[in-house]
């Protein structure tokens, strides 16, 4: 479970790196509504919030430890406020702008705390692994 | 080693780490302003003009500190990278194909500046950190 857990932040980490490349491909498509404009970037959103939430189901199965667990929840609360950040400062103007821009900060930090996450995750499967290899080792002459 | 030259150049990548965060911001206002690239990009582009300078200056500050070739050839990558940023914006054709995957580069490049300063500025700290230990020994 802790080898699935890593993997499974692995390609979460994944995603979110392309979410910031469908966010890029977003900002020079031409169009009415911005969540149109932006419907990659929207669709991969949306799933990532479930990924996220399953990440905390699976974090809590796999046990990688107490700062592993509470950083996934972080990073699962946080991406429930990008849609706050989208949605909730209007379209236009100098507001919007903030809202937007508080957005890709918040997004760089979610990035950076499943990063962290999956170095934690990589840490537990090493510590697990290590007595085993030694006791393989062990051979008697 | 000079440490003096290399203590600049950490703190140096320190600020440039920060300004290509605060590009990420910047990028993001332009979006919420009015979302076409002329309007609220504007503090987006003089920040971007300032990156390309400002990341041609750890250079020389990197060949100055003499801290390995790693310093160098790892800031001088990263002006390159900004420099290909500025490439990317000015061939750019937005509602296009090739805009779009263009710029979907673009917001990774600028990931990778991002990460690309952060681990230069680490491993001239590290060499720094090395340095003390071995004058304390």
């Amino acid at each position: 479970m802790k080898r699935f857990f890593l993997g499974w932040t692995r390609f979460v980490v994944l995603l979110l790196v392309l979410q910031v490349g469908l966010a890029g491909w977003g900002a020079v498509t031409e169009g009415e509504e911005r969540v149109m404009r932006f419907i990659a970037h929207v669709g991969n959103g949306g799933m990532l919030m479930f990924w996220l939430m399953l990440s905390v189901v699976f974090a809590l199965l796999a046990r990688p430890g107490r700062k592993a667990v509470l950083l996934t929840v972080l990073s699962a609360v946080m991406i429930f406020m990008q849609g706050a950040f989208a949605y909730g400062f209007g379209d236009e103007g100098a507001g919007g702008g903030v809202g937007i821009a508080l957005h890709a900060l918040n997004g760089l930090g979610i990035l950076a705390v499943q990063a962290a996450v999956a170095r934690l995750a990589k840490r537990a499967v090493d510590v697990t692994r290590a007595p085993r290899v030694r006791a393989g080792s062990e051979v008697p002459a | 080693m000079n440490t003096v030259f290399a203590k600049i150049l950490r703190i140096w990548m320190l600020l440039l780490t920060l300004l290509l965060v605060v590009q990420f911001a910047l990028a993001g206002f332009g979006i919420g302003y009015g979302g076409a690239l002329e309007d609220g990009f504007g503090m987006h582009f003089a920040n971007g003009n300032a990156l390309l300078y400002l990341y041609a200056a750890a250079i020389p500050l990197a060949l100055a500190s003499r801290a390995g070739a790693a310093p160098v050839w790892l800031t001088a990558l990263g002006a390159f990278l900004v420099l290909l940023q500025h490439g990317m914006a000015l061939v750019n054709v937005p509602g296009t194909l090739w805009g779009q995957s263009l710029f979907l580069f673009h917001a990774l490049n600028g990931l990778a500046l991002i990460v690309l300063a952060h681990r230069t500025g680490a491993l001239v700290r590290d060499r720094l950190r090395g340095r003390a230990a071995a004058a304390a020994r």
